[in-house]
């Protein structure tokens, strides 16, 4: 089974997402911030990594930047919902520092778990 | 406003001050033309006077003389017996005739008008029973002045007079007559010296004049006009007199009971003028002068005093509207002066305003973070709403799935409205957290700060820093500013691998160009419209960054409208410059208030 961690700071969300996974046939390690979530992905490293970015204190794009450095082959697939801030579109941010994929909320999970599969597959054929 | 150092308002209102403030003077000069003129009239009087009398004095004596003389012939023996010895009285008058040359004739005249003993030998016998002098001597039967008449004798122009003869029994049997010689009597006017201007007369009651000097210009003419007589008889009045107005003094002949013979002594008024305007000329230049010169003081006085805080006041006023952050100058604690008053109270209601925009902003700011965590917030719920809505309808019948997609279709709805808002929200914020503070800043302050930040960086590379600092100061806020250079300067260090990087500013017509150069790999031409895209990078191994620095500096010159420019040449280097307005020129003219911040 493959697994997946979810970074979401908004419980009832992370938890539908994990459910929503986990009856795809995934396993699923959640974190409710970037630092947990971290400590988690050192523990036992996910092989996809979906992660919201707006969250407290600027963490999401942090987080990625630091995810990018330790697990470099691990996809990040970047969420927002917090539109925009200074002008700068925190997915497009996201995208360049090199987050595989980008969905802005709100988004259906059917979107999510075809861009999971859809990364996957990518990452597996490279 | 270069130009004129006043406007024609204050110009204007300065002189007409200036005017009005002179006009005391003005009136002094004038007054003091009056008061001098009084004093020369009256100067004039005195001396006519004197003079008029002493005339009349010399005059008085020599007719005395000639009564003298005259008595002395009356009593003579030989002319007391005219009726007994006619001969012998004619010798004794021919021979006083011929000692005597200031007499025309002389002759002795008897009881009944006959000449019986002529000075001088007549053609015919002479008769003057009918004479004036004749019939006043006879009542009078005292020494009279005759009339000025022409010498029967010698055609001469001569005075009668005549004393009476008394024989020794003491009634009167005729009269010693004499003719005196106008011109003698005149002589006696030429012998008084008179000041320049001046002219003496002898006039009859008759008003024929019988002596004048000097002779021509003389205003006395060969006789006064009546209407002058009974004013010239007067002590001292103004006659007019062929044209001119003549003040003019008389006297009596001295010690001579009669009136018929006056000294008169005038003078033309229009001389005291004369003497009189040359002051009235001085103290009017001196007038004009004065003003004038208290004009010029009074315009660059007013200038410093008045225009200059005036206009600084202005200025502050049109900055402060403008969005920009001017408090004036502050006043000294002694000035107490209306425009120090104003001066005050301008910067008490500047630093009111930027308290309460502060304040405002504050709130503003705070209200729109709010907003925007909760814009946020409510996503978070909608989009687990949505989700789990989702999960629900997997498997579910057809009526469920129904409202399930009702309740979709709502959410969307809500999601929008939402959308809306945070779009609002954040606009908003933009407007007013983050807009640029627009003040005077010396660029040498920016400048060293990017000197001391990137030197270390610069060297590392090995590469040369230079930053040449300027007297310049701009019209800018300086967080931004700093922002811009450093993000210029960090992307120079990056793209050059040898050589040096150079910054500084030239000024151009109320411009600062602030140029950051450098001899790194350049941008082609194709590249560099693209260059200030977001993330546009011209190769990916040029290390970490995001690419921003450059967007950083276009949005961030944008809201200060600085215009943003770039060179390049591949392989040479390139030079990035923006241009900003100097404090002195956007203190003349501020912009209009920014309605938008541009984005």
């Amino acid at each position: 089974m493959t697994r997946v961690l979810i970074i979401d700071d908004d419980d009832e969300l992370r938890s539908l997402m994990k459910e929503g996974m986990q009856a795809a046939g995934f396993e699923v390690a959640d974190a409710p911030n970037g630092k947990r979530g971290l400590a988690l992905q050192r523990m036992q490293p996910a092989e996809l990594v979906i992660t919201d970015l707006f969250m407290p204190g600027q963490e999401g794009v942090e987080t990625l930047l630091e995810l990018q450095r330790e697990y470099p082959k691990v996809p990040v697939i970047a969420i927002s919902g917090g539109g925009r801030r200074m002008k700068f579109d925190y997915l497009e941010v996201a995208k360049e520092i090199g987050a595989a994929a980008c969905l802005r909320k709100p988004f259906e999970f059917r979107e999510l778990l075809e861009m999971v599969e859809r990364v996957l597959s990518r990452g597996a054929s490279a | 406003m270069k130009g004129a150092p006043l406007s024609a308002g204050i110009r204007a209102r300065l002189a007409f001050l200036l005017f009005i403030a002179s006009l005391p003077a003005l009136a002094l000069v004038i007054a003091d033309a009056a008061y001098r003129y009084g004093q020369e009239r009256t100067n004039a009087l005195q001396e006519l006077r004197q003079l008029a009398d002493a005339l009349g004095e010399t005059e008085g004596a020599l007719l005395r003389d000639v009564r003298a003389f005259l008595q002395n012939l009356a009593s003579a023996s030989e002319v007391s017996g005219l009726r007994d010895d006619p001969l012998a009285c004619e010798q004794t008058i021919a021979t006083a005739l011929k000692g005597n040359p200031q007499y025309a004739f002389l002759a002795a005249v008897d009881f009944a008008g006959r000449v019986v003993c002529p000075g001088l030998p007549l053609q015919e016998a002479l008769d003057v029973r009918h004479a004036a002098w004749f019939q006043r001597v006879l009542v009078q039967k005292d020494f009279i002045v005759g009339n000025y008449t022409m010498d029967p004798a010698n055609k001469a122009p001569a005075v009668s007079l005549a004393y009476p003869i008394f024989a020794a029994s003491g009634e009167m049997i005729g009269a010693a007559y004499a003719a005196l010689h106008a011109d003698w009597l005149k002589q006696q006017l030429v012998g008084l010296a008179l000041p320049e201007g001046y002219a003496s007369g002898l006039v009859e009651s008759s008003g024929e004049l019988v002596a004048a000097h000097p002779e021509t210009e003389n205003p006395f003419g060969h006789e006064l006009p009546l209407s002058a007589m009974t004013q010239a008889f007067a002590p001292t009045r103004t006659v007019a007199l062929a044209g001119t107005n003549w003040l003019i003094a008389s006297a009596p002949l001295g010690g001579i009971p009669w009136k018929g013979l006056v000294v008169l002594v005038a003078v033309d008024e229009a001389r005291l003028w004369r003497v009189v305007w040359r002051h009235v000329a001085l103290g009017v230049a001196l007038y004009l002068a004065v003003l004038a010169l208290g004009v010029v003081a009074a315009v660059f006085g007013a200038y410093r005093l008045v225009v200059l805080p005036v206009r600084g006041l202005h200025q502050a006023t049109e900055q402060l509207s403008a969005g920009g952050h001017n408090f004036a100058a502050a006043p000294r604690d002694e000035d107490r002066s209306e425009l120090a008053d104003l001066a005050r109270a301008f910067r008490r209601m500047a630093s009111t305003l930027e308290a309460q925009q502060s304040a405002l902003r504050s709130a503003s700011a705070q209200k729109s973070r709010f907003l925007a965590v909760a814009s946020h917030d409510l996503r978070q719920p909608l989009h687990a709403a949505m989700m789990s809505l989702e999960f629900a309808s997997r498997g579910a019948s057809p009526d469920v799935l129904a409202y399930i997609e009702r309740a979709r279709r709502s959410i969307r709805r809500l999601a929008q409205q939402l959308d809306m808002l945070a779009g609002i929200v954040e606009r908003d914020a933009l407007g007013t957290d983050l807009g640029p503070r627009v003040w005077q800043v010396p660029v040498a302050k920016v400048l060293r700060r990017v000197a001391e930040a990137y030197s270390p960086l610069a060297r590392e590379k090995g590469l040369g820093f230079h930053v040449v600092m300027s007297r310049l100061v701009v019209a800018t806020d300086e967080a931004f500013l700093a922002t811009i250079l450093d993000n210029l300067v960090d992307n120079a260090i990056k793209y050059t691998e040898r050589g040096r990087i150079v910054v500084g500013c030239r000024r151009r017509a109320g411009i600062c160009r602030l140029e950051v150069h450098d001899t790194g790999r350049g941008i082609p031409a194709e590249r560099l419209e693209h260059i200030f895209d977001a993330f546009y990078r011209l190769d990916q191994s040029a290390g970490e960054g995001l690419g921003l620095g450059l967007l950083i500096v276009k949005e961030t010159a944008t809201m200060l409208r600085h215009r943003l420019a770039v060179r390049s040449t591949p392989g040479v280097g390139s030079c990035f410059t923006v241009e900003i307005p100097l404090w002195s020129a956007w203190g003349a003219s501020p912009p209009a208030a920014p309605a938008e911040v541009a984005r």
